[in-house]
Parts: structure tokens; C-alpha cells; sequence
């Protein structure tokens, strides 16, 4: 999920801040700069790590900010290809599901990577997964939100944005967006492969049933 | 803004939720207008998720434990993080971990015995 990365930028420094602690100002620029934003091709940066190399500082003529190449190591969010993630759904929609990890909310799964078979209930707008049982009908074990289900990543997509975006493009475009599946053994809802809380997952559906009822 | 180097290692979960909590306590410390507001928010999310997922029972004696006992089945490095990172409590957790269990792991006693290990170093992850 989280690498360390090695990166170098320019820090200006101004003039008031000289009297503190160099590197606490530089951690904090680089934060400021840094700390949760998306950096393309690279992954989502959560926090400076620590700083290796201060390089010399500089003044340029006119001004009097203190400039000095810094390189640092930082936190960044960038699971691999194949990596399984536990994550809570929080939409669902006939294209599929969005998942979130708290930190960071552009997962999705396409609907025709849920388990097979896998059904949308138009009234209540959620997926469900119906798994064939023996003598009686088919067992229907829901993907709604608020469920945690885990999911293995396809594939992680960076897109550069323009910054003169409307606000209708800001909520669908993504600087970085993630795929994954859940369809294999063992994703989906974490409740469907533990043997003791089967029973709990089958009250659940039961309880559902009985509110669909009423 | 350069990268010189994508990727100089890989964290587990447990490495990042115990540096995010030695930042907290280093930003709590500082005058309000030292702070970084943008850090405050995202190490906030990261620790509510980490919180919740088996890292937060976990400390790096444990992990440090557990490595030398996993080398017999000679796993990637990849695996070994997952496993850390996530604790499979049984068979079908580990083989969704594991690349081509079945022919790396014929016996299934073997991946039980792995996820023995693994549930004897590692605590049991918070309940939700």
C-alpha cells in the first residue's frame, strides 16, 4: 500500500523564518506543498519521511527568500498491481461499485468484475451476489454501502488535470483513480469466508428479506 | 518537482500508522500557526483507516518475530508484506495472498502451518 519515495524540489526559505529550525521549515513547506495531493505517475503523497540532503542555499538578486535544493524521502499511497485492500463500499450504481479507504475514495469495480453471478436490484440501487445452494433457492449475499469488502487491484490510472476545471468536471474527473476486482475466492464482503460468522451473514440477509417484506 | 526514485522500499501498514502517530504528537506540540493544515487532514484519514485494520495491534517486534519464521516457505517479498499487512486467519485468506498456491503449496497442511505461525506472532486485529 505505502512506499517510501525519493524526491527533490526547491525550497524557499523566507527571510523571518531563518531563526528557526531549518529542517522543521523544510518539512513543513514540503508538507504544505506535498501532503495529500496526487502526484502523476507517482501515487498520492501522505508525509514527509525524513530530508537527506539539503543542498547549498542561494539568494537570487532582488529578493531576500533563501532557496535551497532538498532532497527527501516521503510517504506515498501506491499499492501494486495484484495487492488485495480492504476497503468499505460507498456507492453503488449499475456501473459498479466505489470503494473508500478512508484517505483516499477513487476505488472502483466495474460491474462485470463483481462475483458471477451477480444481480442489480433496481429498487434500493444495490448489487448483490447470488450464490446457488443445495435444495433451496439461491442465497442472495448483498454488496450495499457501509459493507467492507476486500478487493485485488487491476490497475492504478493517473490522469493530468487541467486547473480551470468546472465544478460539474471536478466531482468525475480523477487524478488518480484505481480498478480493481472482486471477482475471485476469497473477495468481496469479508463476512462471506469465515466460517463462523457465515451464520451472521446469513441472519443478515435474512433480516433484509424481512425488511424488504414489510 | 523531480522523482529520483519511484520506489526506495515498501512500508507495512504498521510502519506508517506509528510514524503518523509520531508526527501527530511532534505537530500537537507546535503553535497553532506552525501547524500544517493539509497534513493534519490526511494523516487523520490515514490513521482512522489504519486504526481499524490489523496494523493496529501490531508493533515491530512482532513483525520482526514473524519475518525469519515465514522464510521456510519461501515467499516473495510482496507475499510477506500482504501477510503483515493483512494477518489471513485461514486457507482461503492466504491463497488469495499467495501467487499459484496450489502448485507452491500442495499439501495443504503447509498453509496451514503458515497460517499457525502467522496467528501465533501476529495479535488479533481490533474488532469492528
Amino acid at each position: 500500500m505505502f512506499i517510501l519515495s525519493l524526491l527533490r524540489d526547491t525550497i524557499a526559505i523566507k527571510p523571518h523564518q531563518f531563526v528557526v529550525d531549518q529542517q522543521m521549515v523544510i518539512k513543513k513547506r514540503l508538507n504544505e506543498r506535498l501532503a495529500n495531493r496526487v502526484v502523476p505517475d507517482l501515487g498520492l503523497c501522505i508525509c514527509v519521511y525524513d530530508i537527506s540532503e539539503i543542498g547549498d542555499s542561494y539568494i537570487l538578486p532582488g529578493e531576500g527568500d533563501c532557496r535551497a535544493r532538498v532532497t527527501f524521502r516521503m510517504i506515498v499511497f501506491r499499492p501494486f498491481v495484484d495487492e488485495v485492500i480492504e476497503a468499505k463500499v460507498i456507492g453503488s450504481s449499475r456501473q459498479g461499485l466505489t470503494l473508500s479507504i478512508e484517505f483516499f475514495e477513487d476505488i472502483f469495480v466495474p460491474a462485470e468484475k463483481l462475483p458471477e453471478p451477480h444481480v442489480f436490484e433496481e429498487e434500493g440501487q444495490v448489487w448483490y451476489w447470488e450464490v446457488a445452494q443445495e435444495d433451496e433457492p439461491p442465497a442472495k449475499l448483498y454488496m450495499d454501502p457501509g459493507k467492507i469488502v476486500r478487493f485485488r487491484t487491476t490497475e492504478i490510472i493517473f490522469k493530468d488535470l487541467k486547473p480551470d476545471l468546472t465544478q460539474e468536471e471536478q466531482k468525475t474527473e480523477k487524478s488518480m483513480e484505481i480498478k480493481g476486482t472482486m471477482a475471485s475466492t476469497g473477495l468481496g464482503c469479508v463476512g462471506w469466508w469465515t466460517p463462523e460468522e457465515d451464520d451472521e451473514a446469513v441472519e443478515d440477509e435474512q433480516d433484509e428479506m424481512e425488511v424488504a417484506a414489510h | 518537482m523531480e522523482v529520483l526514485k519511484q520506489r526506495v522500499t515498501m512500508l507495512t501498514n504498521q510502519e506508517v500508522l506509528s510514524f503518523l502517530n509520531s508526527v501527530k504528537k511532534e505537530e500537537d506540540s507546535k503553535a497553532h500557526g506552525d501547524r500544517c493544515k493539509m497534513l493534519a487532514t490526511v494523516a487523520y484519514e490515514t490513521k482512522k483507516y489504519l486504526n481499524a485494520s490489523p496494523a493496529a495491534t501490531q508493533n515491530e517486534a512482532v513483525i520482526c518475530e514473524l519475518i525469519p519464521k515465514l522464510a521456510p516457505f519461501k515467499l516473495t517479498g510482496a507475499e510477506t508484506l500482504q501477510i503483515v499487512n493483512l494477518r489471513p486467519a485461514n486457507t482461503t485468506d492466504a491463497s488469495l495472498l499467495i501467487e499459484e498456491t496450489e502448485e507452491r503449496f500442495p499439501e495443504t497442511e503447509e498453509l496451514e502451518k503458515l497460517i499457525t505461525i502467522v496467528s501465533e506472532c501476529l495479535p488479533p486485529p481490533p474488532k469492528r
